[in-house]
């Protein structure tokens, strides 16, 4: 019994019994210590046995073993866990008997055993080296620490991993915010973009009124003009048989009167038929006859037809034109109406001087100058001679419409040419035209060229616009007034192109698609609708065209684009 | 996990432990010992523990509940090569290998083991004390 017994400070060895395999252990690095301080054999097996039959009943405690020189050496191991002497292992009582004394306190288990007097210190240093370098002595050992430390390593992820996960949460509610952020952006977005489409969707409507409102112009004028023109001739008629001499003799003053009355009908005439003109050329109703034209021709006319108009004193001078070589191609109706309109003005507004006109060929187009030595027109208003309906004031109201020169402009413009002006007030005017010397070729170079076309319209006049429209696209235009002599005459000429109205009586316009395209000849053949109403999009259609915008250009491209 | 291998000489079996036995392959040995008792009929179990150097209370039991078993299934067991520091560790812990036969070496088990069969050819089972290790 050693009752004094002090734990030395350098222990043997220390192990942790951490599950069924270190006991195994324990037992042979038991050995290996009983070994290393010079026990005997059979005390080396008793030492092993006795920790044996402890070790397997107290996994989780830590073993330590220390060896006592001073009072007798022998050898202590002290098993230590939290409450294992409160009910000591099953082994106990048998380590017990191999060993010198067992002490069973609270929290720890001493077993000690004696060692031979000849153990000195000298020999505990060099044991306590030798297990220092065994350690670990199997696999297992070297395998359980592999496991613990593969076990805090493991902690240690996963305490990375619960801070990813915080990580992530932070960052989806960072997302959620972005997304929020966005979708409220998105419907501001949304609404400015709504507002824009109704702005878009106001505009188209006013232009279309104005388009309405232009056109509803047109239509007066030209109704106008010609409700006035009957009256006007009639006038003109009957003054003409009162002044005959071959009637009624009339006094002199009643003569006299009558001449005023007759040359204030002809000026209204003249007026009515300018505005005629105009209303004509702004709805488009003229065409130009494209022919190659003589120009010298038109000088000498317009020479000759114009020459009594110089008031005396006024030289009125014409140049031969000096483009002989060149071949020129336009509308010699229009292009002599547009000269007459100028030199008539010229000639009006100048009253001493000269009255001058050239052409020269520039850039391949051709200029021709009207130059007069007149009263010229005020900087302030040489913008606005084209206006229709504008006068210059003042000397300028000599009489006339004020439609001359919008309506020369028009002429000139449906020509493919301009018109301009310089002018200085008190020196005279220079108005120059100039028109290409043939028609644009994307009037007519690059248009489609298509065999034969049907024209499938109720009403004629919408198949007459759409045949002028189609003149030099297809080589045929047939037209039909319904769905079912159209559905005849498309099995009978196989027509490369459709043009169809909706809204027929006797069969809508959809009846003669879905017609189409149950036969399988027939299916492949493009259908344009025309219609008067805003439809959108027609199943079957190949393309919708409104008929209030009709023009030979997007007629012609719409046969391009459906027939490519 | 270690195997103990077992093997068949003539009716006999003989499993020489030659590792340090922890309790699992203690167990495993256990139950394929008894396997192949009923496998290859053998009547005779020789236990090789000369290698051992621990023989502590559970491989102790577990030597007593081989032999019991194997007795049932009709085969003598004999421990044979304990090393005299097993033996008197055993007797401290106050162990005894109840039914289990011990023999110093393989040839005088197989001689206790034959004549065990003569004398079950009989009917009688009588026990030999003369060549056990004092318990």
């Amino acid at each position: 019994m050693i009752d004094d017994w002090t734990p030395p400070p350098e222990p043997l060895l220390r192990m942790t019994l951490h599950g069924d395999q270190d006991v195994f252990v324990l037992r042979q690095r038991g050995r290996e210590v009983a070994a290393a301080v010079r026990m005997e054999y059979q005390d080396q097996v008793r030492v092993a046995t006795a920790l044996s039959e402890i070790g397997r009943h107290a996994i989780g405690a830590t073993v330590t073993f220390t060896a006592e020189v001073s009072a007798g050496p022998r050898l202590v191991i002290v098993v230590e866990a939290d409450g294992i002497g409160v009910s000591p292992p099953e082994g106990t009582a048998a380590a017990g008997r191999l060993m010198d004394e067992v002490r069973v306190e609270r929290d720890r288990i001493s077993l000690t055993r004696g060692l031979p007097t000849q153990v000195g210190p000298e020999r505990l240093a060099e044991a306590r080296r030798e297990l220092a370098a065994s350690q670990p002595t199997t696999v297992l050992d070297e395998l359980s620490v592999q496991n613990r430390q593969l076990v805090t390593a493991l902690e240690e992820v996963q305490a990375h991993r619960d801070e990813l996960l915080t990580l992530n949460a932070e960052l989806e509610e960072t997302n959620r915010g972005v997304m929020a952020l966005y979708t409220q952006l998105s419907e501001e977005l949304e609404q400015t973009n709504q507002g824009v489409v109704a702005l878009y969707a106001e505009l188209d409507e006013r232009s279309a009124q104005l388009r309405e409102a232009n056109e509803a112009k047109s239509r007066f004028l030209a109704n106008v003009s010609h409700e006035l023109r009957a009256p006007v001739t009639a006038i003109i008629g009957l003054t003409r048989l009162l002044l005959d001499p071959r009637s009624e003799p009339l006094t002199s003053d009643q003569t006299h009167q009558l001449g005023l009355v007759q040359s204030s009908a002809a000026d209204l005439l003249a007026r009515v038929n300018d505005l005629l003109d105009l209303a004509k050329a702004e709805s488009n109703r003229i065409e130009p006859n494209w022919a190659p034209v003589d120009l010298a021709a038109v000088f000498g006319q317009l020479r000759g037809t114009l020459r009594p108009l110089a008031k005396p004193g006024v030289r009125f001078e014409i140049a031969e034109p000096d483009v002989d070589q060149v071949e020129l191609v336009t509308d010699e109706v229009l292009l002599t109406q547009v000269l007459r309109n100028l030199l008539t003005n010229a000639l009006k507004f100048t009253d001493a001087g000269s009255v001058e006109m050239a052409a020269l060929v520039l850039d391949g187009r051709l200029h021709i100058a009207v130059t007069d030595t007149g009263i010229g027109i005020p900087f302030a208003e040489q913008r606005r001679v084209f206006d229709e309906f504008h006068q210059v004031r003042g000397a300028h109201q000599a009489g006339g419409t004020g439609l001359g020169l919008p309506y020369a402009r028009r002429l000139a413009t449906l020509l493919g040419g301009g018109l301009s002006m310089v002018s200085e007030p008190g020196e005279g005017s220079t108005f120059t035209f100039d028109l290409p010397l043939r028609p644009a070729p994307e009037d007519d170079l690059d248009l489609p060229h298509v065999p034969a076309v049907l024209v499938v319209d109720d009403e004629a006049a919408a198949r007459q616009v759409l045949r002028e429209h189609l003149t030099g696209i297809a080589e045929t235009v047939h037209e039909a007034a319904d769905v079912r002599s159209a559905l005849a005459i498309a099995t009978r000429e196989r027509p490369s192109v459709v043009f169809l109205d909706l809204r027929m009586p006797g069969g809508d316009g959809g009846e003669l698609i879905a017609a189409l395209a149950a036969v399988p000849d027939l299916a492949g053949i493009p259908v344009v609708v025309v219609t008067g109403v805003d439809v959108g999009h027609v199943p079957g259609a190949a393309a919708v065209l409104a008929k209030s915008v009709l023009t030979r250009r997007i007629v012609a491209d719409v046969v391009t684009q459906v027939t490519a | 996990m270690d195997r103990v291998p077992v093997l068949k000489i003539g009716e006999i079996l003989l499993v020489s432990i030659q590792i340090d036995l922890d309790d699992q392959t203690a167990l495993q040995l256990q139950e394929d010992l008894s396997d192949r008792i009923v496998e290859t009929g053998a009547h005779g179990v020789v236990i090789d523990i000369s290698a051992l150097e621990i023989v502590d209370s559970f491989i102790g039991r577990m030597l007593s509940t081989i032999a019991a078993v194997s007795r049932v299934l009709d085969a003598e067991t004999v421990v044979v090569g304990m090393r005299p520091a097993v033996a008197i560790t055993l007797v401290e812990l106050g162990l005894s290998l109840n039914g289990v036969r011990t023999a110093l070496n393989v040839d005088k088990a197989l001689e206790i083991l034959a004549e065990a069969k003569q004398v079950r050819g009989v009917g009688v089972l009588t026990v030999r004390g003369s060549d056990d290790v004092p318990l």
